[in-house]
Formats: structure tokens, C-alpha cells, sequence
């Protein structure tokens, strides 16, 4: 197949798969609340909320809920385009600002988290697959094992509870007591350091069984059998190689970290969407639920897309049209 | 006198496997001078392949190497890994089977074949790699530099292979099964480039299944079963006038003289019978065939492993 | 039989010992628990105790004996991992099998399907669903089987694929098997050793989804579950008090459940150098 059209027709069915994935997603925002049991007023505006029958009534048709599905999925897809997510009433303000005042946060921790996560996992994963009989590399083996099948948040109220409450190194809780750098990391180093060690051990793992079958391959071998030194082979050779399936099962994964950082930010109380979620899920804000939920869908299609992007530019594989 | 390249004496390879121990090389010699041919001819699983992964030390760990191993006059026994690198490659090249899955895919043709020369510091011209293609008989080679190992067919992947190793020069070059799956044209342009090896003082070590490639350029021939070395002389003296019952066996087999195939089947490498290993099988075979193990009784330039010779 | 040699000998291993009989002990706890302590664990004693001799473990801010509360939890916390768990690997090998053996437009639909969801994040709309509707148990491990198909399916259709190339399928097929026959007695056999490990580690993940959701709160509020003590512990004041014994036991029995269903998905596990030779 020329290369051309190898590439386009991947394009085409990349862009299929997150077409109609951001689809699923909006629709499943759409449909929930209206379909499930209850009245879909309630569903939209959260219960606990106080409002007169009379508001509620003004509320139902400004929403337009007596309109028929197709007409009110139109008006949907309309607001949402006029990023018009619907409003808090717990909160009192466009649930879009209030997603914009905590977003910022949340990507700090998971931007950061996820970086230094990828370069120690990565990197020790390919130590250890290439060397995987050492004493080191069984220790960090099986430390690695240990901590990604701990629940992001056990772990995380274990390091609170230890290095917090008892040790006393770290705040309790907060993103910080002054608004200046300095505070914000202090506060933000627990949360960064169990998010890290969650995401570098899994990244450890999965690096070093995709090292472990690259070796296996022939490749390798034969470049050793041509006289190129072991740690040139496994530089340019195998490492590079092992990556590309790491990229893509971090991709995958990348839904489960972004929930992850959400417990994290709940145990130590931090600003950002995941007490949001929180305080929501407790109250029944539904408003800031769907919203929160399209943002985090958003997010996760832009990392599978990314990945995506890497892979075809690296595996020329990919590019033939052969995975 | 031509010189020595490689000498090797009572090689024997045992793997340590959970299952069990598997025995797959056992008591294997040879000679190779400078500008000499050996053909190691035998079935799949015969030890052929151990044998030249074991010289070139890149088994795995759990291979258990007895014997000794001298590539040009240097007893490879106590090197290191990083000193073997050194022997690797210049000293001593492989061309392994299975060509498409030899070359790394990720990269293209060009910088794989440069790599291992510049690895080892040689010298590189504007034209080195497309000369190196023309050698293996890419007409264009201009156009296959810049594609990746996925783009092209087996056969251009195993010229490629070719092209690779013979790049070093290497001063033995162990050739596994280099015309597999090859058409007629390509299998002789890898006999012509042989040829040129052999010309050029090279010592070959071709391990192969096509009797008819082995006929046409190797000066001498090793038969192997089941992990030994069953005869070996001449070409000529081992492919036209057979000694060992299992040398003759195999001729039959072939084709052109009337595709008779060997009762029975080779033995399992973890449980060799007591006795000659063939002897299951051997239409010759006598009771002491059964409780003996012969030994390779050399002579002449000839070996031959079998109590009917002894 | 090579292969159930080696897993055989691989079963003695001590950890996998230990593994294996923690599984069996949660089990045990789950089916009888009356046997292992003498309190339930809906009896009130007085709140908020120090473990001592009657309570072990100290009682929580209710007044149930934590010890006996570990114990009886073990029970829904463990129907929900295996169930789930068994759910989504039913669909999963279902779809593969499907999917491995007709090429083609059936395949591509159901690999378009399974990529989709893959996309979807999956605890983001069981928060969402879960804050809608009533929690409810049936609900929870519906939906929990309902998303970690995936890695399944696709593992499954990649051995199918493998296998089915393979002679004797092609030969059942020209003697006249149909393919449900075929699919059922020739390739559900080769496909285990992919499944039981995919098994444990899809228990694995639910029984963390499980203890996620409980500790948000979404979880049955009438069922115990590890997840839901901690959850408990959290927010009514045990964390504050540094009772530690009251979050810490649960927290074990999790992390232990997951230990030990990695470990055990780990036996199947096969490690081979492709060689140069044959």
C-alpha cells in the first residue's frame, strides 16, 4: 500500500473512533438525567435544592424539558457549543467558571505527577528489563508491585496520616496557606509524591515486560551477534522499540490516572475538581457532574489522540497500515 | 601455509531447562583456513545452529558451553562480553535466519547498515552503503536506502542481512541458512557473493539444508544428527560417496534421487538413546550399535562415527 | 502435558502459597463468618472503644465491633470483585472469540466498539450514573462488568487469530463443524491461559473500583463493604482521633485481595526468547 494512502485511511479511522466517541460521551450527558427515574427538573438541577413549583415549572420549559428528545438534544448541542454547560445552583454561578477556577489546579498535580511518573517509571523500567536478575532490579520489581496494586488513595491517606498527622512534615490539607510558590509546594509535594509513585511504579511495569519481550526478539540478538555493545543496543535499539507499546497503554490509561488524581486531591483536600466532584456527588449538584464528567472525557480523547499522533510518527509500521 | 581461523575441540552445549537437560551439541570439532568452505548439513534440531551460536557465544544464560574456541589464533573462552564485542562482528560474522524479523523495524535500511560499521570504527564513504547493496544485487539500491525493513519483501530483507554483515568483512563469515526461501536468481547471487568471500581469503561456515548449494562451493562437509558430528570429509568424498548410514539415508532423500524418506523420527534431545543415536533407525544396525556409543574415528582428513567403521 | 508440569511446579512457590491461601481465608470469612468472631456486625456497644480484649479491634463511631465488621465485609466485597469480574471476562472472551473468528466487517464493528469504549472513562461515569440514581449493589456490579471488557476482548481476538490460522481448525472446518462447534471445543480450550490471568487482574481492578466508589460515598449504604469502612472512617471522625486500627484493617484486606489476584494471574504467565533457530 503507498504510503499515502496507508496514512490517510488511518487518519479517516482515527478520526472515526473519536468522532463518534465524543458522541457516546455527549449523548450519555444528554440522556442520563432525562431518562432516568425521577423527575428530569430534579435530575438537571440536583436535588437538596429548594425551589417553588412555580420556579420549577419556569425552569422546565426554559430548559425546554416539554419539548420533544430531538429538539431539546439540538438546544444541547447548541449550548454546549456556546460552552454554556448550565448553571450551579449550590454553588451560584455558571458551572463553566466554576469548572475554569479549578481546572487550572488539577492540571498541576497531574501535569507534574505524570511527567515525573514517566521519566523515573520509564527510565527504570528499561534498567530493569534489560538487567532483570540483579538484586536492584527484584527490589524494584516487586516495590513496584506492591504500590500500583495499593489504591491511589489508601496509599495516599497512608502517607497522610504517616508523614501529616503523626511526623507532622507536611500540611494536613489546602493548596496553601499564602499564595505564593513556595507554599503551594510545600503543600502540593505529599500529593505530587503519591501520585508520582503510583504512576512511576505502574510505568516501571509495564516498561520493563515490554523491554523484557523486545529482548526476546531477534533483532536484538543479531545486533549483538554484529559485535554493537549491550548498552547501545538496548539505548537504540530495544528502549525505543518497548516504548512505543508503554505510550500507548499510558494512553489507555489515562481515564484510570485522571481518576486517580481525583481521590488524591479528596484525601488531601485540595481545590481542584476532584473535592469539586466531591462536594457535588454529596450535594447532587447534577449541573456541575455532567460538566465536570464532559471535561474530563475531553481530556482523556486529547491524550488517546496525542498517543496516536507519537505512534504514527515513530512506528513506520503504523503508518503501512499494519499494527 | 594458510593460516588458522577458527578451531574449535570438544564442544558441547547443555541447556539446564526446568523440564529437564536437553543435550544439543555433543563433541563438536572442526578446522576452518583461510579461504575454506565447511558445509554443516543435517536435519532442523540437529545442533547446526548451536553449534554457531555457541562459537559465537551469544546463547542464552541458561546454556551450559564446554570446549575449546580459538577465532584466529585466540582462545575465546575467558573473554568478556565487551572484549567479545571486539571478535564480533570483524573477527567472526553471522547471518541469522529469519531476516525480516533480523532487522530492527524501526529504523531504515541505510542507518542499520552502518551501524555496525560504525560501531567498530570503520571507515565510511558517501557510497559505502550502496555499494554494499549493488554487492548483494540491488540494482537501485538507491531507492531501498531510505525504506524500512516493513517495505520490503523477505528476500530483499535477506540481501539487506547480507549486506550488513559482510560490511565488516568479517574474516569467517557462518552462514545459516542463507537461501531460504529464496528464488533461483537470488540463490545464486548469495553463491556469487560467497564465491567472492571465499576469494578473497575468507574462511565460510555454511550451514544449510540445500545439498545443492553446499555441492557448488564448499570444499568440505560435516554431517550432523541429533547434536553430533557424524561424518565429515570432502565434499566430494561425503556428498557422492557416502560412508555413514544416515549420510546415505539423507541423499536418498533427496528429490532427485527418489525422495525416500527416514523411517522414524530423530531422537528428543533429553532422552538420546543408550548407544549409537542413529541406531533406532539404521538399517545396519547391530547389537552393539544398540549398547555402544561410537566414537568419531578421524583419519585422513576423513571422520566417520559408526561401529560398521571402526 | 509440559505445560501443566510447569504450572505444577509453579503452584509450590512459597508466595504464591500465601497468595493463594489468603484468597481462601477471605473466602472463608465471606461464606462463614460466623466462625471467626463471636459479635456481628450490626450489634451496638458503646462507640468509639481502644481495642482491647472483647473488641480486638475497637468499635467504631456506631458502636460496631470493627474486627467483626472486617470479617463480615468480606463477603460484599468479594461478590462484587467476582462478579464483576466474571461478567465483564464473559463478555470479553465472548467478543473476542466472535470477533477472532469471522474477519471482516463483524470484526471491525465489534474492534471499532471495543476501542470506543476503551476511550470512555469509565469511574467518571459510574460517579455520574451512581449520583443519579439510587446506589444500589445489582446496579454497581452491572455496570462495573460492563467496562473492563475491553483488554479482553482484545487479548482473547489476538490468540483466536493466532490459533485459528492454525491446521486443525482448518481441517475441523472442511470436515463440516460448525462454527459454534469449533468456537466451543477447540479454541475455548486454548484461549485459558490469556483468560485466568486477564480474570484475576479484571478482579483485581473491580475490587479497586469497588473501594473507590465506597469512598466517595456511592456505593449501597445498606451493604458493608472494606471500601465503605474506610469510606466510614474518613468521615466520621476516625481519622481525626488516629484510630488507625479502624481504617488500617480494611485497608490491608483490600491491598491484600489485589496482591494476591495479581500474583495468582501470574502463574499463567509465559516468558520465551524467540531463537534463531529453531
Amino acid at each position: 500500500m503507498p504510503e499515502q494512502t496507508a496514512l490517510l485511511s488511518w487518519i479517516i479511522r482515527k478520526a472515526i473512533r473519536y468522532l463518534i466517541s465524543g458522541f457516546i460521551v455527549l449523548v450519555i450527558v444528554f440522556l442520563v438525567p432525562r431518562l432516568m427515574p425521577g423527575d428530569p427538573v430534579r435530575n438537571l438541577v440536583g436535588e437538596d435544592v429548594w425551589l417553588s413549583p412555580a420556579t420549577l415549572q419556569a425552569l422546565r420549559s426554559e430548559m425546554g424539558l416539554d419539548l420533544p428528545l430531538n429538539e431539546q438534544f439540538i438546544h444541547y448541542l447548541l449550548d454546549l457549543f456556546s460552552l454554556n454547560l448550565g448553571y450551579s445552583y449550590h454553588l451560584n454561578g455558571p458551572v463553566l467558571n466554576i469548572l475554569l477556577g479549578r481546572i487550572p489546579w488539577t492540571l498541576l498535580l497531574i501535569g507534574t505527577s505524570i511527567l515525573a511518573g514517566a521519566c523515573f517509571g520509564v527510565i527504570a523500567g528499561a534498567l530493569t528489563g534489560w538487567n532483570p536478575e540483579r538484586w536492584w532490579a527484584r527490589t524494584l520489581t516487586g516495590s513496584s508491585l506492591l504500590i500500583s496494586s495499593i489504591p491511589p488513595y489508601i496509599l495516599g491517606l497512608a502517607f497522610l496520616a504517616c508523614f501529616s498527622f503523626y511526623l507532622h512534615l507536611f500540611p494536613i490539607k489546602g493548596l496553601y496557606d499564602t499564595p505564593d510558590i513556595f507554599s503551594i509546594i510545600y503543600h502540593l509535594t505529599l500529593p505530587v509524591l503519591v501520585l508520582t509513585l503510583f504512576y512511576a511504579s505502574r510505568n516501571l511495569l509495564i516498561m520493563r515486560g515490554s523491554v523484557i519481550s523486545e529482548r526476546g526478539l531477534l533483532y536484538p540478538q543479531c545486533a549483538r551477534a554484529l559485535g554493537i555493545p549491550r548498552q547501545i543496543i538496548l539505548k537504540r535499539h530495544v528502549a525505543k522499540n518497548a516504548l512505543l507499546p508503554v505510550l500507548t497503554l499510558i494512553a489507555l490509561d489515562f481515564g484510570f490516572l485522571f481518576s486517580g488524581a481525583l481521590f488524591i486531591e479528596i484525601v488531601f483536600s485540595l481545590q481542584g475538581m476532584g473535592s469539586l466532584i466531591y462536594d457535588a456527588i454529596l450535594l447532587r449538584d447534577i449541573p456541575v457532574l455532567t460538566g465536570s464528567f464532559l471535561v474530563i472525557s475531553v481530556f482523556v480523547i486529547l491524550a488517546n489522540l496525542s498517543v496516536d499522533l507519537i505512534s504514527v510518527l515513530i512506528d513506520p509500521r503504523v503508518r503501512m497500515g499494519r499494527e | 601455509m594458510k593460516k588458522d581461523l577458527l578451531q574449535v575441540s570438544g564442544l558441547e552445549v547443555r541447556f539446564i531447562l526446568n523440564e529437564g537437560i536437553v543435550y544439543a551439541l555433543s563433541d563438536f570439532s572442526c578446522t576452518l583456513y583461510e579461504g575454506m568452505t565447511l558445509a554443516v548439513i543435517g536435519e532442523s534440531g540437529c545442533g547446526k545452529s548451536v553449534a554457531a551460536h555457541a562459537i559465537m557465544k551469544i546463547l542464552p544464560i541458561n546454556a551450559d558451553i564446554q570446549g575449546e574456541i580459538k577465532i584466529c589464533g585466540r582462545n575465546i573462552n575467558g573473554l568478556s562480553d565487551n572484549e567479545m564485542n571486539n571478535v564480533r562482528g570483524v573477527d567472526i560474522g553471522i547471518l541469522f535466519q529469519s531476516p525480516d524479523r533480523s532487522l530492527n523495524p524501526l529504523y531504515r535500511i541505510k542507518r542499520q547498515i552502518l551501524e555496525p560499521i560504525k560501531s567498530h570504527n570503520r571507515l565510511i564513504t558517501k557510497d559505502t552503503v550502496k555499494n554494499l547493496l549493488r554487492d548483494v544485487g540491488f540494482n537501485d539500491p538507491g531507492e531501498v536506502i531510505n525504506k524500512y525493513p516493513c517495505q520490503c519483501s523477505g528476500g530483499m530483507n535477506q540481501r539487506i542481512l547480507l549486506a550488513e554483515v559482510v560490511g565488516l568483512v568479517p574474516r569467517i563469515l557462518i552462514a545459516d541458512e542463507p537461501t531460504k526461501g529464496l528464488d533461483k536468481d537470488r540463490v545464486s547471487d548469495v553463491s556469487v557473493l560467497l564465491n567472492k568471500m571465499k576469494s578473497d581469503n575468507r574462511g565460510i561456515l555454511l550451514i544449510t539444508h540445500d545439498i545443492i548449494l553446499a555441492r557448488s562451493i564448499s570444499d568440505l562437509a560435516m554431517i550432523m544428527y541429533a547434536g553430533e558430528v557424524v561424518e565429515y570429509g570432502t565434499c566430494s568424498e561425503v556428498l557422492n560417496s557416502p560412508s555413514h548410514p544416515y549420510t546415505k539415508a539423507l541423499l536418498m532423500s533427496m528429490p532427485e534421487n527418489g525422495f525416500v524418506p527416514i523411517d522414524g523420527m530423530s531422537p528428543a534431545l533429553t532422552k538420546l538413546p543408550v548407544g549409537c543415536r542413529f541406531s533406532p533407525r539404521c538399517q545396519y544396525a547391530t547389537g552393539l550399535c544398540h549398547e555402544k556409543h561410537p566414537n568419531l574415528n578421524t583419519g585422513n582428513g576423513k571422520g566417520i562415527r559408526c561401529h560398521k567403521f571402526c | 502435558m509440559n505445560q501443566r508440569e510447569n504450572i505444577t511446579k509453579k503452584i509450590k512457590e512459597p508466595v504464591l502459597i500465601i497468595a493463594i491461601s489468603i484468597l481462601l481465608c477471605f473466602l472463608l470469612w465471606s461464606l462463614v463468618p460466623q466462625f471467626f468472631t463471636s459479635c456481628d456486625d450490626h450489634t451496638r456497644y458503646k462507640p468509639y472503644l481502644y481495642p482491647s480484649f472483647l473488641h480486638p479491634l475497637g468499635t467504631d463511631d456506631i458502636g460496631h465491633d470493627i474486627l467483626s465488621l472486617v470479617i463480615y465485609s468480606a463477603r460484599i466485597s468479594l461478590i462484587i470483585a467476582f462478579t464483576a469480574g466474571g461478567l465483564s471476562i464473559i463478555i470479553g472472551v465472548s467478543i473476542g472469540i466472535i470477533s477472532g473468528f469471522f474477519p471482516g466487517i463483524i470484526d471491525d464493528i465489534l474492534m471499532g466498539l471495543t476501542d470506543i469504549v476503551l476511550i470512555i472513562p469509565k469511574i467518571p461515569v459510574i460517579i455520574l450514573l451512581a449520583a443519579i440514581t439510587r446506589p444500589d449493589l445489582m446496579l454497581l456490579i452491572l455496570v462495573l462488568g460492563l467496562f473492563y471488557w475491553e483488554t479482553t476482548a482484545r487479548v482473547v481476538r489476538s490468540r483466536v487469530m493466532q490459533v485459528s490460522g492454525a491446521g486443525y481448525i482448518q481441517s475441523a472446518r472442511c470436515l463440516g463443524f460448525s462454527s459454534g462447534w469449533i468456537m466451543i471445543h477447540e479454541i475455548l480450550p486454548v484461549i485459558y491461559p490469556v483468560v485466568l490471568p486477564k480474570l484475576m487482574l479484571v478482579v483485581a481492578g473491580a475490587s479497586i473500583s469497588e473501594a473507590s466508589l465506597s469512598f466517595l460515598g456511592l456505593s449501597d449504604p445498606t451493604m458493608n463493604s472494606w471500601g465503605k469502612m474506610i469510606a466510614d472512617a474518613f468521615t466520621h471522625g476516625g481519622f481525626i482521633r488516629g484510630m488507625w486500627w479502624w481504617y488500617t484493617p480494611p485497608a490491608l484486606c483490600i491491598v491484600l485481595m489485589i496482591l494476591s489476584c495479581v500474583r495468582i494471574g501470574m502463574i499463567w504467565e509465559q516468558t520465551g526468547t524467540e531463537t534463531a533457530f529453531e
